[in-house]
């Protein structure tokens, strides 16, 4: 289920510099040689012109230091960083670093510094495991007010799945506390007997105190991932499921009273499931941890929690295993886990780049959720409706089912050959000259190779073609690419 | 019912005699105040997303214009779902009830008929002028709560068309401006004493309104009591402009010529299988389309091509008159004719503009609550609906208001469930559309609860969203609705409109 509230992300994007006195906990004092501070210059991409540098800002946050002198921290902290300076407490210096991995599905990166000496006289954490409820925790960082490190204390107050605010889309185990967390704080470490038990991340907009960490399971996930030098990322098992409380429903399908487990209502092409599993099969056990009527599995003894969390802990080509019920029997199945990348355009984009294509001024992409946020913000999203829709339900609706993206014409840079071309701007791109659009670069290439005189381009749900003649498009392209500066040969 | 005592009375009274286009010359010497009445209107609202319940009834003031035969014309957006209407006049504080004799929604005008035989005694009919002039100073006129008729001043600027509020047709509008406030509730529009038209909106940031023409008020006039059907028709066309080169030569349209290109054809209606899409329409009863789809009004300047199919009657195109077309379809010319029809209300899949007069059409079974998508839905969710909503229905809004062949349904949703022990498990689904029933497709509410009603299987599969199944057991179904009935205090678990039953126009 959705949560209701916004979950904010905690980097601070100014800095102010206040003094304040250290604090001066008895333990504090090697606790603090291994918290680091991180300045952060970054510039993005606009997605609505991916043609033009992105826009310079500054920001902060936190990290820790780790084995092989490394820092961790939060992905959303580097994001599309183009320059990168840590210090840790009493140092006078701010000294460079490198990315090594950055996973935006789980909101972790690790950092090096160029230079040993910023290593010099520091503490490398450990970390713990998932705290149990009600258990105390300390959270350190350089949140706002000053530059100086800060700490704070709370208690573990509930352990769930919940979204990460960073991609958007991806769910994992977080802890909530209810310690003071604030902007600048992210990255930092939470800690419980001198240990490290969580990442501090986001925070909930409503309600007070809600703050999110990271848990361990998701560190040491990542952390085994790029053991071999790179980041491969989550799997996902691809399913929709239903509870298998209803009477009716049960007897419909013929479960025994004593089966418990959950069912399943659909199969996402492209998902660990594809070709395993089937709508209405009964789940009852994953990885031999049974399955509840609602989904869950035991956690630990504070939670239940969803049987997703099983395949999330899982890397790619591990083996699910399940028992599950159909057709009146108990069948075992077994498939390997694998990333869905049919989820990718669902998240937020990071570093990458927005590849594009202008046809005589008319600039598609394919949909993304950057795009999207970029382009909504704009004042011309009319009949944009058609765009939001076959996003949010592209793989629910499996509008996916024979293309591999939506390709949108989202914006048009003005021109005599695209003058009354606007009844088309933000719909979604069906075929050219009656051939079907799977994905840009598709698109690219059928626009490059076609003998036609013109292009016929058909869009969703309007009946009627949009219509350019491909010399006059050639003329205008290069009349567009001067003067809107782009650097793509059109 | 209703529209068969509707249908009754109005054989009672002698057709308005067509006199509608003369001018009389007694217009300018009668007092105003004895041709215009106030009407105080009290309306039931509908609760769409809780259709069994009624929002708080409102009450409000119009503007009525006596007209020949005892009758009071006013706007049908504002007396539609009507509970009780009463009349003042200027020599009485005295409230008189009325009813409503003679209703169109395309054209936005109702008639009204008062119980009391004197109440128009000492009120003098007023008949509205054919022609309409532009960029002329006018009187914008109502009564008072003293009986005075109050007066301020406008000026008319141009005609454009539109759909009026509660109809599905495009129909003309005179754009008004005025310094003064008013309401858009039924205000007389007088050009030298002449009444030429009715405002019926009005923007008080803009200080710009709209006004319903005379010559659309007389066409009503004329027609009101004939029958039951709206006298305005529509070419049931949907077009885009043409005017890029490239595009028109593709289709085959030569450079110096225009026209417009269909883009879809409405089910049921006048041009349905016989214009088709991609055709390019030329000309239309002889008046060539420029490439917007606008011909030359020798008196209202550039009108759309909806204005002869529309409303054509100054051209001598009524309802059930052959119209003809010129086009051009594969490159090839050709002439056709449609008969002129009204608007199809069968070719709405998601109300948006009236909804017939009627409840809103639900079921609840089980617990489960169906209902249809409409616009009035969706607008239970606030000013900021829009953004607000699922993003599946506002696309479905958006792009399938209308049916794009015969054979589509209205969307069904599921936009509830009263919990229980019976539908436990299924008490978190909300605003899901239903898909088919034991694996036929469904239409309707109504056919929703007709197979519920007959299917002969102990288990009912109602697919949903998402590939939910909903699975609903006969045997449990009357335990369910009694839960329904007595905890929740739902009295009538279903409403099925009439509206599908009466042939409310020729279709």
């Amino acid at each position: 289920m959705r949560k209701y509230f916004i979950l904010f992300i905690l980097f601070f994007s100014q800095w102010q510099w206040l003094s304040a006195k250290p604090s001066g906990y008895t333990d504090f004092e090697t606790i603090r040689k291994g918290v680091v501070q991180i300045k952060v210059f970054s510039q993005g991409i606009d997605p609505f012109s991916p043609w033009l540098p992105g826009r310079l800002r500054a920001s902060s946050g936190t990290g820790f230091i780790i084995d092989n002198q490394r820092i961790l921290t939060n992905a959303h902290v580097v994001s599309n960083a183009k320059y990168i300076q840590v210090q840790r407490h009493n140092q006078t210096e701010w000294y460079d670093v490198k990315i090594l991995h950055i996973a935006h599905d789980c909101d972790l990166a690790v950092l090096k510094a160029l230079d040993t000496k910023f290593y010099q006289d520091s503490h490398v954490f450990q970390f713990g495991s998932i705290p149990e409820l009600n258990s105390p925790v300390t959270v350190v960082g350089f949140p706002i007010g000053g530059d100086k490190i800060s700490v704070s204390r709370g208690i573990i107050s509930r352990k769930e799945q919940s979204t990460y605010a960073h991609s958007q889309i991806d769910s994992h185990l977080v802890i909530q506390v209810d310690a003071a967390i604030n902007p600048g704080n992210s990255g930092g470490p939470a800690i419980q007997n001198g240990k490290v038990v969580g990442v501090a991340f986001q925070v909930a907009s409503r309600g007070e105190n809600i703050g999110y960490l990271i848990p361990t399971t998701v560190i040491s996930y990542f952390l085994n991932d790029i053991q071999d030098g790179k980041y491969n990322g989550y799997v996902e098992l691809g399913v929709r499921t239903m509870n298998s409380f209803n009477p009716a429903l049960r007897k419909f399908y013929n479960i025994p009273d004593h089966l418990d487990g959950i069912f399943i209502t659909r199969v996402f092409k492209g998902g660990s499931a594809e070709g395993y599993l089937q709508p209405y099969d009964l789940i009852l056990s994953i990885d031999k941890l049974p399955i509840g009527k609602n989904g869950t599995i035991v956690l630990d003894k504070d939670t239940r929690i969803d049987f997703v969390e099983v395949v999330d802990n899982k890397h790619a080509g591990e083996i699910i295993h399940l028992k599950v019920y159909r057709q009146g029997k108990v069948k075992k199945i077994q498939f390997p886990a694998k990333k869905m990348l049919d989820f990718e355009y669902m998240r937020n984009t990071y570093e990458k780049g927005f590849d594009y294509f202008i046809l005589g001024g008319l600039v598609f992409q394919e949909h993304s959720r950057s795009l999207l946020r970029a382009w909504s913000q704009t004042r011309e999203t009319q009949g944009g409706s058609q765009f939001l829709y076959r996003f949010f339900y592209f793989i629910e609706d499996k509008l996916n089912a024979d293309i591999d993206s939506d390709v949108i014409f989202y914006r048009k840079l003005a021109h005599p050959i695209n003058s009354s071309s606007g009844y088309f701007l933000n719909l979604i791109l069906e075929s050219v000259n009656g051939i079907r659009i799977r994905n840009l670069k598709h698109l690219k290439e059928v626009c490059r190779t076609t003998k036609d005189e013109y292009y016929v381009l058909k869009f969703r749900d309007i009946t009627t073609p949009l219509i350019l003649q491909k010399n006059a498009v050639e003329k205008a392209n290069r009349q567009i690419q001067k003067i809107y500066n782009l650097d793509q040969s059109l | 019912m209703k529209y068969i005592t509707l249908l009754i009375l109005l054989a009672i009274y002698p057709v308005f005699s067509d006199t509608g286009s003369q001018i009389s010359n007694q217009d300018l010497t009668k007092p105003l105040k004895q041709s215009i009445v106030q009407v105080k209107i009290t309306v039931k609202r509908y609760n769409y997303y809780n259709p069994w319940r009624l929002k708080k009834p409102v009450s409000y003031n119009a503007v009525g214009v006596v007209v020949e035969n005892n009758r009071i014309l006013v706007f049908t957006h504002l007396i539609e779902n009507n509970t009780l209407i009463e009349v003042k006049k200027h020599s009485s504080y005295q409230l008189k009830p009325a009813r409503v004799v003679a209703k169109d929604y395309e054209s936005n005008l109702s008639l009204l008929q008062v119980e009391d035989k004197d109440f128009f005694s000492d009120l003098k009919p007023l008949s509205f002028a054919t022609k309409v002039p532009l960029s002329s100073t006018v009187t914008i006129a109502q009564l008072d709560n003293s009986g005075a008729s109050q007066k301020a001043s406008g000026k008319t600027t141009n005609m454009d068309m539109e759909k009026y509020p509660v109809g599905y047709t495009e129909l003309p509008y005179l754009n008004i401006t005025s310094e003064e406030k008013h309401e858009g509730n039924g205000e007389l529009i007088l050009a030298e004493n002449q009444p030429i038209a009715l405002l019926y909106q009005f923007s008080r940031t803009k200080n710009t309104g709209r006004a319903i023409p005379g010559f659309i008020i007389n066409t009503f006039l004329k027609n009101a009591g004939q029958d039951q059907g709206s006298a305005f028709s529509h070419s049931g066309i949907i077009y885009r402009p043409l005017l890029d080169k490239t595009t028109k030569q593709y289709f085959g349209l030569p450079k110096q010529e225009n026209g417009v290109l269909v883009v879809r054809v409405i089910p049921f209606s006048s041009a349905e299988g016989i214009i088709q899409v991609n055709d390019i329409i030329l000309a239309i009863g002889k008046k060539k389309l420029d490439s917007k789809g606008y011909f030359n009004h020798r008196l209202y300047e550039k009108q759309a091509l909806a204005f002869l199919a529309n409303c054509g009657q100054e051209f001598g195109y009524h309802r059930g008159d052959k119209l003809k077309l010129e086009i051009i379809r594969n490159k090839q010319r050709k002439t056709v004719e449609i008969i002129l029809k009204p608007f199809p209300y069968r070719a709405v899949r998601i109300a948006f503009k009236n909804n017939q007069g009627e409840m809103p059409d639900y079921l609840i079974s089980g617990g489960f609550v169906f209902l249809e998508l409409s616009k009035f839905f969706l607008k239970e969710w606030g000013s900021r609906w829009r953004s607000k909503i699922n993003k599946k229905f506002l696309y479905l809004h958006d792009f399938f208001k209308l049916h794009r062949s015969r054979q589509e349904g209205k969307i069904v949703i599921l936009s509830q469930v009263f919990p229980n022990r019976i539908n436990n498990g299924y008490h978190h689904l909300s605003m899901k559309i239903v898909h088919s029933l034991n694996g036929e497709k469904i239409h309707n509410v109504r056919e929703l609860a007709q197979k519920i009603k007959h299917s002969q299987k102990r288990f009912i599969k109602i697919r949903l969203d998402a590939g939910i199944d909903l699975i609903l057991d006969k045997q449990q179904i009357p335990k369910a609705d009694e839960i329904t009935r007595q905890k929740f205090q739902i009295r009538h678990l279903q409403n099925f409109s009439t509206k599908g039953d009466i042939p409310w126009y020729h279709l």
